[in-house]
């Protein structure tokens, strides 16, 4: 075996550039803190999204016609296409869960902060994009709760003032939903998103090796802090963790099987849309907002609240980052984390 | 690393919670608050056909209300208590509703002395499903299955659609002509007429080996061919029947319409029991969730089968009451 990894070696060379990838020091803190390790379990669980998603993309039919009946083969049919979409689904779900904690331990830690101001505006990025893959993922089954609520979300981009008709189209293209709209949705989850998505993980972990991890938040003695390899230590870790994310996706894929309602029904004007649970407070915000005050929840809030992500690391410049001593933005972590989960609670009740 | 670990599985906990209560688990299993129109299946055999079989405790009840169509000679609607039990391979319903009349003798011969007269209806329930999509169906249950509204051309009714093989899986449970065997008459409905001046037509019996129920008729059709070896039992089953014999007859008597055996084939997926007492009808379907059959909607733990329910009362004016909107069956 050495003798052919030496061969492939004098020839690609590419023992250097992987030794040099994976023994970067891992900081103390960082290698005794869960919360360090969101950042590698977002990427475990694309790999998860990616290898499920081209598994049913053997067996899915992206047309009005064909989609709902393929998924239904998949899940009730195809030995094991239960388990591949359940854990398709709730690897979606925990992608969203753990990309939100992992900017959430960031901006608690102060971590965006010079020099790492852009690692942070490509993890606001990353947030996008997965969101988006839930939001085009969740047409795909053209069931009634995913019809329904496309049609809601790209009637509220529709809404925004002067390029909402131009994004409405874009999303379903045309004025009504149907073949088109589900090929671009198929479209983008399948290949736009996740080329986004590579890009945008790749740029955020260059970025992250360049500038390194931000230092402990307390740092006693005049010692400087100390590490461990990436590989073999900290990466056993990791794998112990993500081995335990499999096993808890495989238990949640089969007690929670992953949903399909009834095939969607284009004339039902009664059925009610519902989102997926990471945009019930959006959804539930959206109530608060009706008629002409419409643009305020759909384009002014979430402008400001994603404007205000971005542009944090230029705004809030000080050097400080512990939490308890920034109380403005221990503050406002607070109203935003609250807000979310009071509208989430409201809409889910 | 123990202290992570243990730290990332409290973590967890929380968030799955929070998962779960918004619904993340989706339609089918993931909890969250049912519909009036939702029948829950519930993961439990019950040991037989009786209605008061203790596993029937664990069932969710489900209270369908049925109304009145346009156009219908029944008089008032019928709410039906409806239940559902299944384990890996079978399924079980159980009904009930209140009828004050047990109408259990349909167009049964009344022998007045020198002559026959047949008369009488009996009291049914069916339930309706899709084999192949039905447009409307799933959203509109019942309504887009048969009614649709009485002025439209035939062409609008009975799923009567010209080169579309629409299908809907009927289980017909019949006071007298079924549950004397203990079986609910497996059906189907499609848009092919057998008979293009009758909708009724559309209604066909799903493969059968033998049995069934015959017309005990001589062939000017005037009276019995045969009769059973009591009299006034609304019905009696081939095995049993024998020629006619009027000299054992006297005047009121009665002698079944309806010839009977066990259907043998797909028309007898389905064992049903009904009773009638104090008022009130207790019904029970079984059949296995996959009948193998093509004729018969293949049932799946985790899916969610829109169905429609309607109630025949044989008292008065004969007809049926339907379910107001589509109902859902779903897997606990």
């Amino acid at each position: 075996m050495k003798t052919v990894l030496n061969w492939l070696d004098d020839r690609t060379g590419w023992n250097r550039p992987l030794r040099a990838l994976f023994r970067y020091p891992v900081p103390a803190h960082a290698h005794h803190n869960p919360m360090f390790s969101f950042g590698s379990l977002i990427v475990v669980l694309f790999m998860f999204q990616a290898l499920t998603g081209i598994l049913m993309a053997f067996y899915y039919e992206p047309s009005p016609e064909g989609a709902y009946f393929s998924v239904d083969y998949i899940q009730f049919t195809l030995k094991y296409g239960w388990l591949v979409r359940g854990v398709h689904h709730w690897s979606a779900s925990a992608m969203i869960v753990l990309v939100v904690l992992h900017l959430l331990r960031t901006y608690l830690y102060g971590a965006y902060k010079k020099p790492r101001e852009l690692t942070w505006v490509l993890g606001v990025v990353l947030l996008l994009i997965v969101a988006s893959f839930g939001f085009t993922g969740y047409l795909l089954p053209w069931d009634q709760k995913g019809y329904w609520a496309t049609k809601v979300g790209t009637e509220i981009a529709g809404s925004v003032p002067l390029v909402g008709a131009s994004l409405r189209g874009l999303m379903r293209g045309g004025d009504v939903m149907g073949i088109t709209t589900l090929t671009r949705f198929y479209t983008a989850h399948m290949l736009i998103l996740p080329a986004a998505f590579l890009t945008v993980v790749l740029g955020h972990l260059a970025l992250m090796r360049r500038n390194k991890l931000a230092p402990a938040l307390v740092h006693r003695g005049d010692e400087p802090e100390k590490s461990v390899p990436f590989y073999p230590t900290h990466l056993a870790i990791e794998a112990v963790i993500a081995l335990g994310v499999v096993v808890a996706l495989i238990v949640a894929a089969n007690l929670f099987p992953a949903p399909l309602g009834l095939r969607a029904d284009p004339s039902d004007s009664s059925f009610v849309p519902r989102p997926d649970w990471y945009f019930l407070f959006y959804f539930q915000l959206l109530k608060y907002f009706p008629g002409s005050l419409e643009a305020v929840a759909t384009v002014l809030i979430p402008l400001f609240f994603f404007g205000s992500m971005v542009l944090l690391p230029f705004i809030d410049r000080g050097e400080e980052r512990r939490p308890w001593k920034r109380p403005i933005a221990a503050g406002a972590f607070v109203f935003y984390a609250a807000g979310v989960l009071a509208l989430t609670a409201i809409a889910a009740g | 690393m123990k202290s992570r670990l243990i730290w990332i599985v409290l973590a967890c906990v929380p968030l799955a919670a929070i998962v779960g209560a918004c619904g993340g688990g989706g339609d089918s299993g993931g909890g969250g608050k049912a519909s009036p129109n939702e029948l829950l299946a519930a993961k439990k055999s019950p040991a037989s056909l009786a209605a008061d079989d203790a596993a029937w405790k664990d069932a969710r009840v489900t209270t369908i209300k049925t109304s009145v169509v346009e156009g219908s000679k029944a008089t008032h609607p019928v709410d039906v208590a409806t239940q559902a039990l299944y384990s890996g391979t079978d399924i079980w319903f159980r009904f009930e509703w209140a009828d004050a009349t047990d109408n259990s003798a349909t167009r049964i011969w009344t022998y007045d002395g020198s002559g026959w007269k047949s008369s009488g209806n009996e009291d049914r329930l069916s339930l309706y499903w899709e084999i192949t999509p039905i447009d409307g169906f799933q959203t509109k249950g019942c309504t887009v299955l048969c009614h649709n509204p009485a002025a439209d051309p035939i062409a609008k009714w009975y799923m009567v659609s010209p080169g579309k093989d629409d299908r809907a899986d009927n289980w017909h449970g019949k006071s007298v002509r079924t549950n004397t065997v203990q079986q609910a008459d497996d059906k189907y409905l499609n848009g092919a007429l057998s008979d293009p001046s009758d909708i009724e037509s559309a209604s066909k019996g799903d493969q059968k080996d033998s049995g069934g129920y015959v017309d005990n008729k001589t062939a000017d059709g005037k009276a019995p061919a045969k009769m059973g070896a009591t009299p006034g039992k609304p019905s009696v089953l081939v095995s049993e029947a024998v020629a006619l014999d009027v000299s054992k007859l006297k005047a009121g008597d009665t002698v079944p319409r309806e010839l009977l055996a066990p259907y043998v084939g797909s028309r007898g997926d389905i064992e049903a029991k009904g009773t009638w007492a104090n008022g009130k009808w207790t019904l029970v379907f079984h059949r296995k969730l996959d009948t193998g059959h093509d004729d018969d909607v293949k049932l799946v733990p985790g899916k969610v089968f829109p169905f429609g329910l309607a109630v025949h009362d044989a008292a008065g004016a004969y007809d049926h009451t339907i379910s107001n909107d589509v109902l859902l069956l779903k897997f606990k």
